[in-house]
C-alpha cells in the first residue's frame, strides 16, 4: 500500500468531523496536548500581565532583590577532568559564597584536583569519602561543614551561567519555598543526534513543563545536576536518601512537611547529556524506577486524605504520576496493539495523523519556547529536530513502560549499581 | 671431707658419729653446732667447709632452710633425717640422706652434692648487674648473704609447669619401672622414652626437655663416653645418671663429666623419680639463673679448669688503647694449651705491646676463630716465648655485642659501641665481617633516627584535629559523631535505627584536618620525621634512608679445637 502524501490529505478531507474526534481522542494518552493547552493558558496570562503593567508602568525591577549566603556543594565520582571548568564558571559569580568539593571515593585523583583549585582561596574546602558510599552521602557529608542559608547543588560535569546562582536564590525570597530547581541544558547539542534530541527535549519539559508545573504549584522534581535547598529545611528532613532518584524523593519530602518548590527558568545549567542510545536508555530507566519506588510506594500516604499533613495539591501531583506515567503508558501500549490487530484499511493513514498531530502540538511548543528564551537563536536550532521527536517519544515511551512494569514486579531499582552495595544491603527496599 | 653438722639433739649427733666412725675409707672431719646462728659464724670462722648437714632437729621450717642455704652458699646444704622431706629440697637444701643408710653410700651422696656444687660455684650478679670481684684468700667463693639474697628461687615455678623428661634405657623393666613412677602424677610430667642414644639425640632436635635420665651402657654408646657425647650435644639440660654400674669411680667421674646427678639402679628407690626430677630442675634453674654468663672467673676456678694441650696455628693481634688492630705487632706462632678459661701460646717475638690481644685460632676445618683475651703471664723459653692469657669476659671483651652491633644511643644515633673506622680496620684485617642488621630513616641533618608519624603539611607539627563524622548507610545521614552517641549506643538520629554496627551499619567519615599550630588545613595529612635530637621536622620524603651494619666475628669456641680423643 503506498503512502502519498496527497492520499492522506483526501483521505483527511473525507472523514467526518465526529469520527475525526474519535481518531484524536487517543492522543489525549499523551503528555503533550496538556502541557500545550497549559502553557497556552500561562502564555496567555503572562502577556496580559505584561500588558497591564505596560500601561500602568510599573515594571517589576529587573536587578536581584534577594541575597542570602549561599554554599555550592560540587559532589561527584570521578570527575577530574570536568570539575575545573565546573569550579571555574561557577566561582566569583556571587559574593557570599563557599564552595564544598566531596569527593565520593574516587580513584582519578579529584581530590587532587579539587586542592589545587583551593590553593589561595577561602571558602573552599575539600571533602573525601574514603570509599564511595553514593551520591546521597556525599551530599549529606557537606551539609555539616556549612553554615550558610541556601545550599546550592551542581553535578561535577556541569557549567553554570554567569547569574544563574542570583537566579536560582530569588525565589528563596518567599519563605514557603524550601528548594528551587534550576533549568537544566545540553552543553553541547549539536553532538550527535542522541544530544540534539535530548536537548529538544529538555528544553521543553524543564524550561517549560516545569515553568508550567511551578505556576500550579505541582512541582515535585528538582533536578540532581542544579538545584538549591534552604538548610534548615534540609535539617528538619536529615537531607538525601538514599537513591536512585534521591532528588526526586528530596522534592516530594519537602513537599511533605508543607514546602513549596520553585522554579527558577533563567538558572542555566549546562550538563553534558548521554551521548549513546544505550546510556539514554540506562539514565531513563533510573527515571522511570523512581517513580515506581516514591510515588507508588515510598510517598504513597501523600494520598491519604486524612493525613495531619495532607495538601490537595500533592494528591493531584501523585494521581497525575500516576496517570501520565504508569496508567496511560499502558493504555497507550494496548490502544497501539489493538489496532495493529485489528487492522483497518485506514490505519496508515490514522498513524500518519497521529505523527502530524503531534509535530503540531511540538510547533506550538516551540513556539512558547523561542516566546520565552533569553537566547532565542541557540533554542531555535536545537527544536529543528521537531520531525524526528515523535520517533524519540516513541523509543521513550517504549522503555518508560517497560522499566515500570519492571520496577513494578521485580523491584529493579534496589539491583542497580548507582548505589554501591554496602548500602543497597542495609537500606530499605521500598 | 670437712664437714659441718648443725643438729641440737646431741644424742641423735652421737648416734651419727659413731655410725660413721666405722667407714674409715674415706678421710672426713665433723664439725658440730647446735643452732643457725652458731653454724653461720662457724661458716664464717672455720670454712670454707665442702657441705652443711643440717639434722632435722633444729626446728626449722622453710624460711629457715633456705636462709641457711643461702648463707652458706656456695657450700652445699645437705638434709640429714630418717623422715624424707623433699619439699625442702626446693627451698635450697641441695641433697637429703637418711642418716641411718649404709655409711658408704651416705658418703657418696655427699660427694655427689659437693662434686655438683662445684660445678655451679661462680659468684652471684648483684643487683645492679654488675658482677662482684672474688673476695681474698680464704673467703674467696663466699660471697655475704646480702649479696645472695638478692635472688631468691622461684618458688612455684616448677609447680605449676608441666616438666618434660627424657629417658634414656635400653632395659625394657626400667623403663616400665620409670613410667609407672611418673604415671603417678601425671599432670607434672611428660615422659619420652628412647632405647639408644640416636634415637634421644634426635627427640632432642625435636623438642627441649627439662630433664633426662640416662643409663650409661647403651647399645650404641658406652661408659662414661655417654655422658661426655651427650654434653657436646647438649650442655645446660640436667642430666641424672641411673645405672648398673656401681663402682665410686664412676660416679665421681660421671660427675665431672657433666651428670647432675648419679643412682644405681639396685638401690633406686622409683617412688622418688617424680620430686628427684622436679628438684634436680629447680636446683639447675637456680644454679643457672643467677649467674652472669661473662662473670669473671676465680684464679680457682682457672687453676681447676681441665686444659687441654692442642697444637694449632694462631695469630695475635694486639689492640691498641683506642680498640683498632695493632696492624704493625701482629704475630703469629702455636698454641700450646687450652681451657675454658684462657690459651697458652708461644710466639718467636718476647714482647707484645699491649695486654689486650685478639688471638685468632685456625681450626682444622672452618674458617680462623677469633677472641679477646687479656695476656697475663710471659715465660720465656729457648727461642720462644710463652704467653698464657684469659678470655675477656663482659665489658673487657671486644667482641661484646654492644660494640658490634648498632643500637640506639641517647643521642638517638643507631651507632655501635666501637667507632666505625675502628670497625672497618678490624674488617680489613678479615676479623670481623659487616652483616646488614636493619635498614631505616635518619635525619637528614644530624642523622639520629627520628619519630616517624601523621603530622601536618605545612609545619609538620602534630598537633592535629579533625572532626568525626558517622556516615549512616541505611539513611544516607552524615553527622558528628556526638549526634550518634546515646547512652552507650550508636543510634541514628534521623531515621531512629539503633544499635548500629560499624563497618555494616554504618562508616566513620573524617572531615579535613586542621593544624593547631599553623592554622593549615587539608584532606590529608603528611607522614612526618620528627628528629628528637635536633629538634627538625620533615616530610619522609627526604630522609635519607640508611643501613645499619653490624660485624660478626667468628668466635673461638675452646671446644671445638680440642681433640675428641
Amino acid at each position: 500500500m503506498a503512502f502519498t502524501l496527497s492520499d492522506w490529505i483526501r483521505w483527511y478531507l473525507s472523514i467526518h468531523p465526529d469520527e475525526l474526534v474519535w481518531i484524536s481522542l487517543p492522543l489525549l494518552l499523551l503528555d503533550a496536548p496538556r502541557y500545550t493547552l497549559g502553557i497556552a493558558i500561562m502564555w496567555a496570562m503572562d502577556v496580559l500581565k505584561e500588558l497591564g503593567q505596560r500601561l500602568t508602568g510599573r515594571a517589576e525591577p529587573a536587578a536581584f532583590q534577594h541575597c542570602p549566603t549561599v554554599c555550592v556543594v560540587v559532589a561527584g565520582l570521578n570527575e577530574a577532568e570536568t570539575l575545573p571548568h565546573t569550579l571555574a564558571s561557577l566561582w566569583g559569580t556571587y559574593p557570599k559564597m563557599e564552595v564544598v568539593i566531596v569527593d565520593d571515593g574516587s580513584t582519578d585523583g579529584m581530590t587532587r584536583v579539587a586542592k589545587q583549585f583551593q590553593i589561595g582561596k577561602s571558602g573552599v574546602t575539600v571533602l573525601r569519602k574514603p570509599r564511595r558510599g553514593g551520591k546521597s552521602s556525599a551530599l549529606n557529608f557537606a551539609l555539616p561543614f556549612t553554615n550558610a542559608e541556601i545550599i546550592v547543588c551542581v553535578d561535577g560535569d556541569s557549567n553554570l551561567n554567569e547569574t544563574s546562582i542570583w537566579e536560582i536564590v530569588q525565589p528563596f525570597a518567599d519563605p514557603r519555598v524550601a528548594a528551587v530547581s534550576g533549568t537544566v541544558l545540553a552543553r553541547h547539542p549539536f553532538h550527535n543526534l542522541v544530544t540534539w534530541m535530548q536537548a529538544s527535549e529538555y528544553l521543553r519539559s524543564i524550561f517549560l513543563g516545569r515553568r508550567l508545573a511551578a505556576r500550579l504549584n505541582l512541582l515535585g522534581i528538582v533536578s540532581g545536576a542544579f538545584g538549591a535547598y534552604r538548610r534548615d529545611a534540609l535539617r528538619r528532613i536529615g537531607g538525601w536518601d538514599v537513591g536512585p532518584g534521591e532528588d526526586g524523593d528530596l522534592s516530594l519530602r519537602l513537599r511533605k512537611i508543607g514546602y513549596r518548590i520553585a522554579f527558577a527558568p533563567y538558572a542555566q545549567c549546562f550538563t553534558n547529556p548521554p551521548t549513546s542510545v544505550w546510556a539514554l536508555i540506562r539514565q531513563r530507566r533510573r527515571w522511570e524506577w523512581a517513580v515506581v519506588t516514591f510515588e507508588c510506594r515510598k510517598h504513597v500516604d501523600m494520598a491519604n486524605l486524612w493525613n495531619r499533613n495532607f495538601r490537595f495539591s500533592n494528591l493531584v501531583l501523585l494521581v497525575d504520576r500516576w496517570l501520565y506515567n504508569i496508567v496511560f503508558q499502558v493504555l497507550f501500549w494496548a490502544y497501539i496493539i489493538w489496532c495493529i490487530a485489528n487492522p483497518s484499511p485506514h490505519l496508515v493513514y490514522q498513524f500518519a495523523f497521529y505523527y502530524f498531530a503531534y509535530l503540531l502540538l511540538e510547533a506550538i511548543q516551540i513556539a512558547f519556547v523561542f516566546y520565552y528564551s533569553n537566547r532565542r537563536l541557540r533554542d531555535l536550532l536545537i527544536s529543528l529536530v521537531f520531525p524526528l521527536m515523535p520517533i524519540y517519544q516513541l523509543v521513550h515511551r517504549l522503555v518508560a513502560t517497560w522499566s515500570v512494569l519492571e520496577e513494578m514486579v521485580t523491584r529493579r531499582s534496589f539491583r542497580d549499581t548507582f548505589v554501591p552495595a554496602h548500602v543497597r544491603r542495609v537500606t530499605w527496599h521500598w | 671431707m670437712k664437714l659441718l653438722y648443725v643438729e641440737s639433739q646431741l644424742d641423735l649427733v652421737r648416734q651419727v658419729y659413731q655410725r660413721w666412725l666405722a667407714y674409715r675409707s674415706i678421710r672426713w672431719d665433723l664439725v658440730h653446732c647446735e643452732g643457725l646462728q652458731e653454724a653461720h659464724s662457724l661458716v664464717l670462722q672455720q670454712g670454707p667447709f665442702d657441705a652443711v648437714l643440717l639434722g632435722m632437729q633444729p626446728p626449722a621450717d622453710e624460711s629457715v632452710v633456705r636462709q641457711l642455704a643461702e648463707s652458706v652458699r656456695p657450700t652445699p646444704l645437705i638434709g640429714l633425717s630418717a623422715e624424707p622431706r623433699q619439699d625442702w629440697l626446693t627451698q635450697g637444701l641441695d641433697e637429703w640422706c637418711d642418716p641411718n643408710d649404709d655409711p658408704r653410700k651416705l658418703f657418696q651422696r655427699i660427694r655427689i652434692a659437693i662434686e655438683r656444687s662445684r660445678r655451679w660455684e661462680t659468684i652471684p650478679v648483684s643487683p645492679g648487674g654488675v658482677a662482684t670481684e672474688p673476695r681474698d684468700g680464704t673467703r674467696e667463693g663466699f660471697p655475704g648473704a646480702e649479696e645472695s639474697a638478692a635472688t631468691p628461687p622461684d618458688r612455684d615455678h616448677d609447680r605449676t609447669q608441666v616438666i618434660h623428661v627424657l629417658h634414656v634405657d635400653p632395659d625394657e623393666t626400667t623403663r616400665d619401672q620409670v613410667r609407672s613412677a611418673l604415671a603417678a602424677q601425671p599432670q607434672s610430667f611428660a615422659l619420652r622414652q628412647e632405647a639408644d642414644f640416636a634415637a634421644a639425640l634426635d627427640s632432642t632436635n625435636q623438642r627441649r626437655f627439662d630433664v633426662v635420665v640416662v643409663e650409661l651402657s647403651l647399645p650404641d654408646s658406652d661408659g662414661l663416653d655417654t655422658i661426655s657425647a651427650w654434653r657436646q650435644q647438649d650442655k645446660s639440660t640436667p642430666l641424672i645418671v641411673l645405672t648398673y654400674h656401681d663402682d665410686e669411680a664412676t660416679t665421681l667421674q660421671s660427675m665431672q663429666r657433666g651428670a647432675d646427678d648419679v643412682f644405681h639402679k639396685r638401690e633406686f628407690d622409683f617412688s622418688r623419680l617424680p620430686d628427684l626430677a622436679r628438684t634436680t630442675v629447680e636446683r639447675s634453674r637456680r644454679a643457672r639463673c643467677p649467674i652472669s654468663v661473662n662473670a669473671p672467673t676465680s684464679e680457682k676456678d682457672r687453676r681447676r679448669a681441665p686444659r687441654y694441650e692442642v697444637a694449632r696455628p694462631v695469630f695475635v693481634i694486639p689492640i691498641l688503647p683506642n680498640g683498632s688492630p695493632n696492624t704493625d705487632a701482629q704475630s703469629a706462632g702455636t698454641t700450646v694449651d687450652l681451657s675454658e678459661h684462657g690459651i697458652g701460646f708461644l710466639l718467636p717475638t718476647d714482647a707484645i705491646p699491649s695486654r689486650r690481644i685478639v688471638v685468632g685460632v685456625e681450626p682444622r676445618s672452618g674458617p680462623v676463630q677469633f677472641a679477646s683475651a687479656e695476656v697475663r703471664h710471659v715465660t720465656c723459653l729457648a727461642g720462644m716465648t710463652r704467653f698464657g692469657a684469659e678470655f675477656a669476659r663482659g665489658d673487657e671483651d671486644l667482641f661484646m655485642p654492644d660494640n658490634l652491633l648498632p643500637r640506639l644511643r641517647s643521642n638517638h644515633q643507631m651507632k655501635a659501641d666501637l667507632p666505625w673506622e675502628t670497625l672497618i680496620a678490624w674488617e680489613a684485617i678479615g676479623v670481623m665481617r659487616r652483616t646488614l642488621v636493619g635498614r631505616g630513616f635518619v635525619c637528614p641533618d644530624c642523622d639520629a633516627v627520628p619519630l616517624v608519624r601523621n603530622g601536618c603539611k605545612a609545619c609538620g607539627s602534630a598537633r592535629l584535629t579533625c572532626r568525626r563524622l558517622i556516615h549512616h548507610f541505611a539513611c544516607a545521614h552524615v553527622d558528628n559523631v556526638q549526634e550518634f552517641q546515646q547512652d552507650q549506643d550508636i543510634r541514628c538520629p534521623k531515621c531512629r535505627a539503633n544499635a548500629l554496627i560499624a563497618g555494616t551499619d554504618f562508616e566513620y567519615l573524617n572531615g579535613p584536618y586542621q593544624c593547631l599550630e599553623c592554622g593549615w588545613s587539608d584532606v590529608d595529612f603528611e607522614t612526618v620525621g620528627h628528629c628528637l635530637h635536633c629538634d627538625l621536622r620533615f616530610p619522609i620524603h627526604q630522609a635519607s634512608e640508611e643501613d645499619f651494619i653490624g660485624f660478626h666475628v667468628e668466635r673461638l669456641d675452646p671446644l671445638v679445637l680440642v681433640d675428641p680423643s
